[in-house]
């Protein structure tokens, strides 16, 4: 596999999209192609942060472990999208979230010491990378007003709508999720339990709001589930 | 722009194009402004959702975007 082929991936990539010409042949000849077999590990959370990644092809959750065991789903990152970005600003913290591939992935890497001397010539790196924690943090905080102040039919909404607009593709019957999630999957997402979200989905179903198939979601009513997630309803 | 393909227009497209239309979106009291779905429903389907005439509602967009508004100098 040539490494090569994921180029546009990379120059449209949020971390290094504003890159000199003369720099990108570099920082491609450096980047090492890494695939990962379903349901397998990019990293773990504590491991030391060495790599900073951006996904070329697959789906990769980001995810964390409380204390007793729960898993909580953080992000989703799809194609073109940058994932372990903290090697490149506080190595030794440790990757805060461990990386798993929801299908078979391929991700092109770079290590952290070389990305922090080319950061020296190219200054936009490092531009870019606080623009992705500000869109994180931006994320964070919704996450957090979501928490405290929205219904929990609120926040699934919420989360459907998230995923409609990051992967949805139109067709007859609406707005199809084109992203193999489970319950459970989407219980993490709104910090519910998986109980909850089979209540909801189903009451919904039966308003004609969604479709639901095996991990799959059309989504019939976009504008009433609109209503639902801002509480018009 | 012709109203037929106004009509099948997606509420992004539209206010990529013509940011001036938010104006429009907004007096007709919809949610369209900040939706995340604003790719998926065409001006059509927004003049449906509020059951708003659709030949009306798309004459609004034609105009607006015809006859722009003057710039004030800055």
């Amino acid at each position: 596999m040539k490494k090569e082929i994921y180029q546009d991936i990379v120059r449209k990539s949020s971390l290094f999209r504003a890159l000199s010409g003369e720099n990108f042949p570099f920082l491609m000849e450096n980047g090492i192609l890494r695939s990962v077999e379903e349901e397998a590990f990019f990293f773990m959370q504590g491991d030391a942060a060495t790599h900073v990644y951006v996904l070329c092809e697959g789906r990769v959750r980001l995810l964390q472990y409380t204390p007793n065991g729960q898993q909580i789903t953080l992000r989703l990152v799809t194609s073109g999208q940058t994932f372990g970005g903290i090697a490149l600003l506080q190595p030794s913290s440790g990757y805060p979230v461990t990386a798993q591939a929801m299908e078979d992935c391929l991700a092109l890497g770079w290590e952290a010491q070389f990305l922090q001397k080319l950061a020296e010539r190219e200054p936009s790196i490092m531009i870019n990378a606080m623009e992705l924690m500000h869109h994180y943090i931006l994320e964070l905080q919704e996450r957090q007003q979501a928490l405290s102040a929205a219904r929990v039919e609120q926040r699934i909404a919420h989360t459907l709508l998230k995923l409609a607009a990051q992967s949805g593709r139109k067709i007859e019957q609406g707005i199809l999720i084109d992203f193999p999630l489970t319950r459970q999957e989407i219980a993490e997402m709104c910090a519910t339990t998986v109980f909850t979200v089979s209540r909801t989905l189903n009451e919904w179903e039966r308003k004609g709001l969604l479709e639901i198939g095996r991990e799959r979601v059309v989504i019939c009513k976009p504008h009433g589930l609109v209503e639902i997630a801002e509480g018009f309803d | 722009m012709e109203l037929e393909s106004l009509r099948s227009s997606s509420v992004a497209d539209i206010l990529t194009a013509y940011p001036q239309t938010a104006k429009l979106f907004i007096a007709e009291k919809t949610y369209c402004i900040g939706c995340c779905l604003s790719r998926f429903c065409t001006l059509e389907d927004v003049a449906k959702i509020y059951e708003l005439d659709v030949q009306k509602f798309l004459h609004k967009f034609q105009n607006l975007i015809q006859n722009p508004p003057e710039r004030i100098p800055t």
